[in-house]
C-alpha cells in the first residue's frame, strides 16, 4: 500500500508544484486548502506525512499542527511546516507547535523531497 | 520738659511702628497692605492725602492712593527721574517739600493740586533696590517738619518690607496658578502621591485615564501592572524610573516616576507621568503587519516560479508539461509585477505625493472601454450597462478611474464564481455622479464589510488566489476615489450579491 502525504496550501500553484515534486515517489497525494479541512482529513484518512502551510484560512498552520500533535490518534504523523514566515520567532513557534521540520518559502523542491523521504524512512530519492 | 516731650514722642512712635508692623503682617494681599499703610499713616502724620507708587523696571505706577481720583490712579505712569516721585525713586533720597514747588529738579509734576503745599516723600527699599515711593501731602496752614523725617523713613522701611512680603506671596500664588495651568493643559497624565502612596494630586488628563475618583485613593493597586514597591526603591536611590504598562486590554502607557523631594534620603512622595502610547503602538503594529504581509505576498509567486524552474532544470518532462509549468511561472511573474506596482501605487497615494492627471471625460465612455474585455473573458457572466442619456462630463483622471472600474468588475466576477448578471449603473444626482457595480455572487457578511477596503484583507483566500488578486485593489480604489473628492462603499447580502457604489463630484460648468 502506498504511503499517503497530505499537502495543505491555499495557493493552487504551490500545491501543484509540490505535487509535481513528489509525483515519481509512488506516494498517494491528498490536498486541503484550509486548516479545518486539513485537520478533518488528517483524522479521517490518517496520512503518513503532512506538508503544512502556516497562513491558511479558517485555522492557521500552527494551530493545525498543535491539534495533530495533541491528538493521540494523529500525534505520530510527521508534520513539515512549509511557509513564507521565516523569522526566528516564527520558526520557534513552529517548533513549539510540535512540527518535525520547518522549511521556508521559497523552497527547493529537491530539499523538500529529501525531507519527505527522511520522514517516511524511504531510500534516498 | 522738652526732653519729656521728646521721650513721649519716641514712645508713641515706637508703639505706632509696632502697630503698623502688626497690622501689615496680618494680611498678605498686596492691595490691602497698601491701603492699610495709607490708612494708618495719614492720621499719624496728620496728612490729607497720600499715595504709594510701585516701581516696575523704569516706570512707577500708583499702587494705592487716598485723595486722588481713580482715573488719575489708573492713568499715572512716571518714569524714574521724572517729577517728585521719579526723583526720589532715582536718587533714593528722603524729601520734604514746603510751599509752591519750583525746584527745577522736579521738572515733571504729577497732579499736584494748588492747595497742597507740603509733601513728605520716602523711597521704599528692598535689598538696596528702590521698589517704590511713599508720599504724604498736607495743605496749609501747618507744614511737615524736618524732625518727622527719620520716623517717616522708619515707617517707609516697615511698609517696604510688608509690600515685599505681599508681592512675594502674590508671585508664589501666580507661579502656583501657572503650574496648575500647565498641569491642566498637559496631554500627559500626572499623579502626585504622598509617602504612603496616597494620591494627593491628579491632573485632568490623569482623571480621564484612570477615572474621576482618583484623589484620596491609593496608588498601589490602582494600576495592577505597576510595580509600586519597585518604583519606590528605584527613585529612593535617586534613579529615574521609566517603563511601559498595559492598562486594560487596549491601552499602553509609558510611565516615568520621580521622587517628590528627598528629605533625609526617603521621598516625600512620587510624581508619576503617564504618556499614552496606544496610538503609536497601534501604528507600529500596523506597519510591521503590513511589512510582514507584503513580504508574504511577494514570496508566494516567487516560491512557485523558483520551484518550477528548479524542477525544470533537474528533471525531464514531456514538452507539453514543460510548457504548462513555464506558463504558470510566467503568470506568477506577472502577478509579482502587478503586486509590486500596486504596493508602489498605494505607497505613493498614501504619501500624498501623487498627482491626478485630470481631463474632461465621460464616465460611460470609461465603462464602455473596459466592458468588452470582461465580456470576452467571462462567458459565464452577462454584463449590463444602465446609463441615462445626457450625463454630464467629469473632470477626472481617466486612467485611474478606469483602474477603479476594472477592479470593481474583477471583484464582481471573482465573487460570483457561478456566473450571473454584473450590472453597471451610471446616473447623476445633483452635483454627484453615481456609479454602482452589482453582482449576484456569494456576497459579503455584514461584519466583514468595514474591512474590505483595508490592505491585503481578503474575505476568502481560496477564491482570490486562483484569479491572482493582490489584496490591494480595493484599498487603491478607495484612495483614487477619495482623491477625486468622491466616496466608495459596499452593500451586500450574503448569498444574493454585492453592490459597490462610487460617487464623484460633477463639474457643472461647460468647457
Amino acid at each position: 500500500m502506498p504511503k499517503k502525504v497530505l499537502i495543505v496550501d491555499d495557493e493552487p500553484h504551490i500545491v501543484e508544484v509540490v505535487r509535481v515534486c513528489l509525483e515519481d515517489s509512488g506516494l498517494e497525494l491528498m490536498e486541503a486548502a484550509d486548516g479545518e479541512h486539513a485537520l478533518d482529513l488528517t483524522r479521517q484518512a490518517h496520512p503518513d506525512l503532512v506538508i503544512l502551510d502556516v497562513m491558511i484560512p479558517k485555522m492557521d498552520g500552527y494551530a493545525v499542527c498543535r491539534e495533530i500533535k495533541a491528538d493521540p490518534g494523529t500525534r505520530s504523523i510527521p508534520v513539515i511546516l512549509l511557509t513564507a514566515k521565516g523569522q526566528a520567532a516564527d520558526i520557534e513557534e513552529g517548533q513549539q507547535a510540535g512540527a518535525d521540520s520547518y522549511l521556508t518559502k521559497p523552497f527547493s523542491p529537491l530539499k523538500l523531497l529529501a525531507e519527505v523521504y527522511r520522514h517516511l524512512s524511504l531510500g534516498i530519492p | 520738659m522738652a526732653i519729656r516731650e521728646g521721650e513721649r514722642r519716641s514712645r508713641d512712635q515706637l508703639v505706632a511702628l509696632y502697630e503698623i508692623g502688626r497690622a501689615l503682617n496680618s494680611t498678605l494681599e498686596l492691595g490691602e497692605v497698601l491701603t492699610r499703610i495709607l490708612d494708618m499713616l495719614l492720621p499719624l502724620f496728620e496728612a490729607e492725602a497720600g499715595s504709594i507708587m510701585l516701581a516696575d523696571e523704569d516706570v512707577l505706577t500708583i499702587g494705592a492712593a487716598i485723595g486722588l481720583s481713580s482715573e488719575i490712579i489708573s492713568r499715572t505712569r512716571v518714569k524714574r527721574g521724572e517729577g517728585i516721585a521719579g526723583w526720589v525713586a532715582q536718587t533714593g533720597e528722603l524729601l520734604l517739600l514746603n510751599g509752591k514747588v519750583t525746584d527745577p529738579r522736579f521738572t515733571h509734576l504729577v497732579e499736584r493740586p494748588d492747595e497742597i503745599t507740603s509733601s513728605l516723600c520716602a523711597p521704599l527699599r528692598h535689598r538696596e533696590q528702590i521698589t517704590g515711593v511713599l508720599m504724604l501731602r498736607r495743605s496749609e496752614p501747618s507744614s511737615f517738619t524736618v524732625d518727622q523725617l527719620d520716623f517717616f523713613q522708619s515707617v517707609a522701611d516697615q511698609a517696604a518690607l510688608a509690600i515685599e512680603n505681599a508681592r512675594r506671596v502674590e508671585q508664589v500664588e501666580r507661579e502656583r496658578q501657572k503650574s496648575e495651568a500647565i498641569l491642566r493643559s498637559m496631554a500627559d497624565g500626572v499623579l502626585v502621591t504622598d509617602a504612603n502612596g496616597l494620591i494627593v494630586h491628579a491632573n485632568p488628563a490623569a482623571l480621564s485615564l484612570f477615572g474621576p475618583d482618583l484623589p484620596d485613593r491609593q496608588l498601589p493597586g490602582l494600576i495592577p501592572n505597576l510595580a509600586y514597591q519597585h518604583i519606590l526603591g528605584q527613585v529612593a536611590r535617586g534613579r529615574p524610573y521609566e517603563s511601559e504598562v498595559r492598562v486594560g486590554p487596549e491601552q499602553l502607557l509609558r510611565v516615568s516616576a520621580t521622587a517628590l523631594g528627598l528629605a533625609g534620603g526617603s521621598p516625600e512622595g512620587l510624581v508619576l507621568l503617564f504618556h499614552d502610547e496606544t496610538e503609536r503602538a497601534r501604528i507600529e503594529r500596523m506597519k510591521s503587519e503590513f511589512l510582514s504581509m507584503v513580504s508574504h505576498e511577494l514570496k508566494t509567486p516567487i516560491t512557485t516560479i523558483q520551484a518550477f524552474l528548479e524542477l525544470l532544470i533537474f528533471r525531464e518532462f514531456a514538452p507539453e508539461r514543460r510548457r504548462h509549468f513555464l506558463e504558470i511561472s510566467l503568470q506568477e511573474g506577472r502577478r509579482l509585477q502587478k503586486l509590486i506596482e500596486d504596493i508602489l501605487e498605494l505607497a505613493r497615494m498614501e504619501s500624498g505625493r501623487f498627482r491626478l492627471h485630470k481631463t474632461r471625460c465621460k464616465f460611460t465612455d470609461l465603462v464602455r472601454s473596459v466592458l468588452p474585455g470582461f465580456v470576452e473573458r467571462f462567458p459565464l457572466h452577462s454584463f449590463v450597462l444602465e446609463a441615462g442619456a445626457g450625463l454630464p462630463t467629469l473632470e477626472a483622471d481617466p486612467m485611474l478611474l478606469t483602474q477603479v472600474l476594472t477592479n470593481l468588475l474583477s471583484n464582481a466576477v471573482k465573487y460570483s464564481p457561478d456566473g450571473g448578471d454584473v450590472r453597471v449603473k451610471v446616473e447623476s444626482s445633483g452635483d454627484r455622479l453615481i456609479c454602482s457595480v452589482s453582482d449576484q455572487g456569494i456576497g459579503i457578511e455584514k461584519d466583514k464589510i468595514p474591512y474590505i477596503f483595508e490592505k491585503f484583507y481578503r474575505v476568502d483566500n481560496s477564491l482570490t488566489r486562483e484569479t491572482g488578486g493582490t489584496g490591494l485593489g480595493l484599498a487603491n480604489a478607495r484612495y483614487i476615489v477619495e482623491s477625486h473628492g468622491g466616496s466608495i462603499w459596499a452593500e451586500s447580502e450574503p448569498g444574493r450579491g454585492t453592490t459597490f457604489t462610487v460617487t464623484l463630484p460633477l463639474q457643472t460648468s461647460e468647457v
